[in-house]
């Protein structure tokens, strides 16, 4: 089975301290629009889009928060690597 | 298809897509484009949504220099970061295509969702990003309502404006090869926009309330400035209707613009005299294109309009003065400020009055502010060294108020007296009779003046006490009503047997379904809008005074307004049946 037929998932825990707002979430999203995959991440029982930034700040998305990372395509594997690292990630420590 | 009734300002018949004029960015109400300009709707939503992205970079490279906070460059990327989203691109390209909205409206549509999820967040922080996504939604509107204006100088086809009101800065980016017709909410037909119509000669409709409320950009629209209808996304059948119409009008005048060098003389030989009525000079130019002999009206309420404070006297001479170089020695009635309390801002002395009509204006206000008065005066004094010039007062109610006037104009000639400036020393005085009081003294007032313009809006309006602005009672408005019509025969009666001159400047002068009533009660001199002259002409050279004094004899023997009108009409179809071409 290969990557563009499956969908491929990853456990993530968000680590910026303020959660997913400004700055982590742009940078979360504008590293999901350079994968071809389609990735979303799920909370609870609904699913979002990391494409569209209005998406990953309606994920409501504070310090600790559990959300699963789903992708499928042809990068999927690779972008739900690179999405969790992300999000377990303080973003907004200066780098 | 929905047919609104307005003010008919400038005649005429045209269909074409609208152009909406907004205002302000307030808001965006629910404008639909037709299929075949989703393209250009989008080419402007990504443009704009270019242009609002430079804008943010622009900023965001100013502040990085400038700020030290790191913060402040994360906001501006996430704005960067909302207006790159492609989920919003695609909505937004979505509804215009799909739905045929307007970009403005699509943007709007589009991110309504994404700020009501947003205010539902539990976290505080993350709610409180709604005021980003307001302050990019309106930063990219701004630049949509932007490139709108600027297109009003670079229309790239026909359309007809539909605006609240057109103000003069607006009016002078029109692009004028392709704006063909307008409809405005408000005004009357000495608002600018009628004025500019009439200069065009363009249709237009005003006074029509919530026109822009109605009309989306793109849609359809007739603009009837015959009848003062605006057809709203007309029907098939309608707009063949209307097609006809638009084509007969154009032929007829283009047949009754040949006459224009003829004399405007009855088959039986008795020459009538033609005017023009102006609002501002330049108007003298297509008056005697049309064949007019001279100017019965000049308005000069134009020169205080829009303005935050009276004219000066230098304004007004060279306004005069433009007149008088093109008329050369053609004669120029300048009627005095005809303007009530209620015109001007209440920092030039204006006030609201709850019955303006029968408040302070005209005569009345510029004898409360003589500075007006006099100013207006000893420009037409010193120009009237120049031309043929003739003073005109408006709203004489009393001979007492025509005296005072008098007093004014010898108190401002000894002046230019003792100034040593020239002026025309038996410059001709004469008042408009449009209070039905003045009507009824006209005998007396012939002795005082030497001219009458009959201003028939103003003195139907007062006999019948109807205003016909108010659509609970326009119905009432009837020039032919027998009242108004005792009057008109009495003033041309005193005009007789006195020997002073009658014109006639009010609309009923410039309507045909009269004028052959008006030639049958004697009536010589017609002062018309422009471009009423043209087929006025064509009617007068068709009839004899014979046959226009039996019409006449016949109407005053009847009572009934409708049916006046119905015999008179019938009589004219007679004459000039494609008059009445685009009649239901």
């Amino acid at each position: 089975m290969t990557d563009s037929e499956e969908w491929v998932e990853g456990e993530a825990v968000v680590a910026s301290a303020l959660g997913l707002h400004v700055r982590p979430a742009r940078i979360v999203w504008e590293r999901a629009r350079r994968f071809s995959s389609d990735i979303r991440i799920r909370k609870g029982r609904r699913d979002y889009d990391v494409k569209s930034i209005f998406d990953i700040m309606a994920l409501d998305a504070s310090r600790g928060t559990a959300l699963t990372v789903r992708a499928k395509g042809d990068d999927a594997r690779r972008a739900v690597a690179v999405l969790v690292a992300l999000i377990g990630t303080d973003l907004d420590a200066e780098s | 298809m929905e047919i609104k009734r307005g003010v008919a300002v400038s005649p005429g018949v045209v269909i074409k897509r609208a152009f909406v004029l907004d205002s302000e960015e307030v808001r965006i109400p629910r404008r639909h484009f037709v299929d075949s300009d989703a393209d250009r709707e989008i080419v402007r939503f990504t443009s704009a949504l270019k242009a609002t992205c430079d804008e943010i970079r622009a900023t965001q490279s100013k502040i990085v220099a400038e700020v030290a906070d790191s913060s402040v460059p994360d906001i501006f990327a996430f704005h960067l970061a909302l207006l790159e989203d492609e989920r919003l691109t695609a909505d937004v390209t979505r509804l215009i295509q799909e739905r045929s909205y307007s970009a403005e409206y699509a943007l709007s549509r589009a991110l309504r969702p994404h700020l009501k999820r947003m205010q539902g967040l539990e976290d505080e922080y993350l709610r409180e990003r709604t005021g980003d996504v307001r302050d990019v939604e309106r930063r990219l509107l701004r630049n949509l309502l932007g490139q709108r204006r600027e297109e009003l100088n670079s229309l790239t086809h026909e359309v007809v404006v539909i605006a609240r009101d057109l103000s003069p800065s607006q009016t002078a980016n029109l692009d004028r090869t392709k704006v063909r017709g307008f409809a405005t909410d408000g005004g009357g037909r000495t608002s600018h926009t009628a004025i500019v119509a009439r200069a065009l000669e363009i249709p237009a409709v005003v006074g029509l309330g919530d026109v822009t409320t109605e009309v989306s950009g793109g849609d359809w629209v007739i603009i009837d400035g015959n009848r003062g209808l605006v057809v709203i996304a007309p029907d098939e059948e309608t707009i063949k209707k209307y097609e006809g119409r638009e084509h007969k009008y154009h032929e007829i005048e283009v047949q009754w613009a040949e006459g224009r060098d003829l004399p405007a003389t009855t088959l039986d030989g008795v020459p009538i005299t033609l005017y023009g009525n102006i609002e501002f000079p330049e108007e003298v130019t297509l008056s005697l294109d049309r064949g007019a002999s001279g100017i019965g009206l000049y308005r000069t309420e134009f020169l205080y309009l829009g303005a935050m404070r009276a004219p000066t006297e230098r304004e007004h001479f060279d306004a005069y003065m433009r007149a008088i170089n093109l008329l050369g020695d053609r004669p120029l009635v300048i009627r005095t400020l005809d303007l009530g309390a209620d015109k001007f801002p209440p920092e030039a002395g204006g006030v609201v009055e709850k019955n303006p009509f029968l408040g302070s204006r005209s005569l009345r206000y510029c004898f409360q502010h003589p500075e007006l008065l006099q100013t207006q005066l000893r420009a037409i004094l010193r120009a009237s060294a120049f031309g043929k010039v003739r003073i005109l007062l408006p709203m004489v109610t009393t001979l007492q108020e025509l005296r005072q006037a008098k007093e004014f104009i010898a108190e401002v000639k000894l002046e230019l007296d003792g100034e040593g400036v020239e002026y025309g020393r038996d410059i001709p005085l004469g008042i408009m009779i449009e209070v039905p009081s003045a009507a009824v003294i006209a005998g007396a007032f012939a002795k005082e003046c030497d001219f009458f313009s009959i201003g028939t809006n103003d003195l139907i309006q007062y006999t019948l006490a109807v205003d016909r602005g108010n659509p609970r009672v326009a119905e009432l408005y009837r020039p032919a009503h027998p009242a108004v019509l005792q009057l008109l025969k009495q003033v041309l009666e005193v005009g007789r047997q006195s020997g002073i001159e009658v014109a006639m400047c009010g609309e009923m002068s410039g309507d045909v379904d009269y004028t052959m009533l008006l030639l049958g009660l004697g009536l010589r001199i017609f002062s018309v809008s422009p471009i009423m002259l043209s087929e006025l002409k064509k009617l007068m050279r068709s009839v004899t005074i014979e046959q226009c004094v039996q019409v006449a004899e016949q109407a005053m023997t009847m009572d009934d307004p409708l049916y006046i009108l119905g015999h008179l009409r019938a009589e004219t179809r007679k004459v000039i049946p494609e008059a009445y071409f685009d009649e239901d």
